[in-house]
């Protein structure tokens, strides 16, 4: 599988491989702090699950990209991307497992360099995402981009026993390039 | 539409209070923050800072803010309005 690596100022984005499936991210998805807001499947997480999930990317249209800092060498968090060819649409997904690295602007910085590589090689037209409406570290990174509104889903997830929306995002291509290159 | 001077006292006063809080959470004078101070151009309003003015607020109002609400925070005016709206209510 052909490897993918994306640069930005201080941060690797690289296609994960089975080899990064480590006790660290482990860590993460044993964390609540960390799934909380996240999809992440309810089932018992090891280290074959974690290779499962890596190898289900087929780096064609299902990419998984690990967050590498720069600066100390080391595996910090996922962007997850599924390319639909056929409605031109893609979803984007985060996870910062290496809670040093919150409140950082990671997704922001990163998010930007993922933007530019989908709309430049693929026929996309829109980005979509999402979060859980009290996640508000992940709605600032939302807003501070300039994502869309694109709905409310009313109580769509139970998290500590307490209905919650979920604010869907979305990033078109026409609007990406004309903030970018303003 | 024209507002009578008594709502524009209040506005103004949202505003006023709105600016004080953001003084206390960017830990900056009042007489520095901008009047169009928002999360898209002040580096001192990032992920970090933004949760604890929504906390801030939810406090000063005494209750959560709807989902709603947390998508139209993202400016003084903004954060003014909640305020002048949870004022209407008292």
């Amino acid at each position: 599988m052909k490897k993918i690596v994306i640069e930005t100022e201080n941060f690797l984005l690289q296609t994960l491989t089975e080899k990064d499936a480590s006790e660290k991210y482990l860590s993460w998805l044993r964390d609540r702090e960390i799934t909380k807001f996240l999809y992440v499947s309810d089932k018992e997480q090891n280290i074959q699950t974690i290779k499962e999930y890596i190898s289900s990317h087929n780096n064609k249209t299902h990419f998984l990209f690990g967050i590498f800092s720069r600066s100390e060498e080391k595996h910090i968090g996922n962007f997850s991307l599924r390319f639909h060819p056929k409605d031109k649409r893609a979803n984007l997904g985060v996870l910062i497992g290496d809670k040093k690295f919150w409140g950082k602007s990671v997704p922001l910085e990163c998010r930007a360099k993922i933007l530019d590589w989908v709309f430049i090689n693929f026929d996309c037209k829109k980005v979509e995402g999402g979060c859980i409406a009290n996640n508000y570290p992940a709605v600032f990174n939302y807003q501070k981009q300039n994502w869309k509104v694109e709905g409310i889903l009313k109580s769509h997830r139970y998290i500590d026993n307490r209905a919650c929306d979920e604010i869907m995002f979305a990033m078109f291509r026409e609007d990406w390039f004309e903030q970018r290159d303003s | 539409m024209k507002l009578c001077s008594q709502c524009l006292g209040r506005i103004g006063l949202s505003k006023e209070i709105a600016k004080e809080l953001l003084s206390e959470i960017f830990d900056i004078d009042t007489s520095i923050i901008p009047d169009d101070i928002g999360l898209s151009n002040h580096p001192s309003w990032d992920s970090l800072s933004h949760i604890r003015i929504i906390i801030a607020l939810e406090k000063r109002i005494n209750r959560k803010l709807s989902t709603l609400e947390i998508i139209e925070l993202k400016d003084i005016d903004s954060l003014a309005s909640l305020l002048e709206i949870n004022y209407n209510r008292t």
